[in-house]
């Protein structure tokens, strides 16, 4: 303590400039580093850490909407799915009932016409057979009728004769 | 049974610089928030913090959350939180440690006024005026400049001394004059009441403090044991306290300074018993 300070009040309450000086200093440097090194960046990871709690707040939100849609969506999808295969399916049946149908009319005609391709044929041998029998009857008439009448008879009145047998037997 | 003197006892020479206890401790104390600085950085992240960032952070809003039932404002509490919370983690710093054994008990002879005598070492910081007084100036300055930049140099000064109003209301009514005049008087007043400011800030601390030194003192001298024991928890609040006190006030100046003036009214504030006003989170309301 200087001889100086203490005549006044403040020095009589050890009030020194060189201390005061000292003491602001003091302050000064502790005030610039906590405002520096602890009050600047910490306030700033405060902020930091808030805004990036809001985004994934927000991002979550967004992700829990989208799972969402993204359930309806494939619910509908096999929804349809199902609706379609049903529907391939049904028309198959109509399909396989249909060919079904077709081919059963196809059979039955093929053997309606099988069945009358064979009348006819029975037809016409029937007929041959009517007309060769004539003609052999009519050839054994002839000469049996030769047999019985001798052999009188020229080629002309022969040939007559079988015509009209002919025509008879007919 | 030696009385503290009211002046911190020089203990060594730095040249022509006289180092004393209290400085001593002072410089205990800025290496503290050094050291705390230094810790806060060294793991500094904005992703999960670690448990000290945690705690550090958790400080942090608490006493933003108090700044802000001040100033009723957050970016503003931002911009004074700096000043505001070193304030009070300095002072409460210093305070509690003046109850950490040794401090004021572990003494050195030295040549105190041409006599050799023990001197404590480390005596809490705030027990010099020096120390309160550098707080208080700085605080005081500060908020005239917070002032001038918030709200402009002239409005700032027409708070004080109110030409600015003085001069507008002579193209009023003979009755404005006179309430301009009145408020020109109430300016002076107010002036003084800055520098008053700055005794009632440094003289509250250093009386609290210096008053507990010499509390615990006479309580060791006369009973060694357990008797000090409650003084020294009282000692542990009164730091607390006053730590709160000196910032708090210090908040308050900052707001009231840093608010226009609405019209012709003028905002003041008693500054005398801190204790009560500084507890009382709208006082920058009273008028």
């Amino acid at each position: 303590m200087t001889p100086e300070t203490q005549t006044s009040v403040l020095g009589a309450l050890g009030v020194n400039w060189k201390l005061f000086v000292a003491q602001l200093i003091n302050f000064g440097v502790v005030l610039f580093v906590m405002w520096k090194w602890v009050y600047t960046p910490l306030l700033k990871a405060i902020d930091a850490r808030s805004a990036k709690l809001d985004k994934g707040l927000k991002d979550a939100e967004a992700a829990a909407a989208a799972r969402t849609g993204a359930e309806k969506s494939s619910e509908e999808a096999i929804l349809s799915a199902r609706r379609e295969a049903q529907r391939i399916l049904e028309e198959a049946q109509k399909q396989a009932d249909a060919q079904r149908a077709e081919a059963k009319a196809k059979t039955r005609e093929e053997l309606k016409v099988l069945v009358t391709q064979g009348k006819e044929a029975l037809a016409s041998e029937k007929e041959k057979m009517v007309l060769e029998a004539r003609s052999q009857i009519a050839e054994l008439a002839v000469m049996a009728a030769a047999k019985a009448l001798g052999e009188k008879m020229t080629d002309a009145q022969k040939k007559a004769l079988l015509e009209s047998a002919a025509k008879h037997a007919a | 049974m030696t009385i503290p003197p009211i002046a911190a006892e020089p203990i060594a020479h730095l040249g022509s610089f006289t180092v004393t206890n209290s400085l001593l401790t002072a410089w205990v104390a800025v290496g503290l928030f050094i050291a705390l600085a230094f810790l806060v950085n060294r793991k500094l992240t904005s992703g999960a913090p670690g448990r000290f960032q945690s705690a550090v952070e958790a400080l942090l809003e608490f006493m933003l959350g108090y700044v802000d039932q001040v100033t009723g404002d957050r970016a503003k509490s931002r911009k004074f939180l700096p000043l505001v919370g070193t304030l009070f983690l300095f002072i409460l710093a210093c305070n509690w440690m003046g109850s950490i054994p040794g401090v004021g008990s572990v003494t050195r002879t030295v040549l105190l006024e041409g006599k050799l005598e023990n001197a404590p070492i480390f005596r809490p910081a705030n027990a010099d005026l020096n120390m309160t007084l550098a707080m208080a100036l700085l605080t005081v300055v500060t908020s005239h400049l917070v002032g001038i930049i918030s709200i402009g140099f002239f409005a700032h000064w027409n708070k004080f001394i109110a030409l600015g109003t003085f001069f507008k209301s002579l193209r009023k009514k003979p009755m404005d004059i006179v309430v301009a005049l009145v408020e020109m008087l109430v300016g002076v007043i107010e002036l003084s009441a800055e520098v008053a400011k700055i005794a009632s800030l440094s003289l509250r601390l250093f009386g609290n403090i210096f008053a507990g030194e010499v509390l615990i003192t006479v309580m060791y001298s006369l009973v060694a044991y357990v008797v000090p024991l409650p003084f020294t928890v009282l000692e542990l609040i009164v730091g607390m306290v006053q730590a709160t006190v000196f910032s708090m006030l210090a908040l308050v100046y900052l707001t009231i300074l840093s608010e226009k003036p609405h019209g012709h009214e003028e905002e003041h504030h008693e500054d005398e018993m801190g204790e009560a006003h500084g507890l009382a989170p709208h006082a920058s309301e009273a008028s």
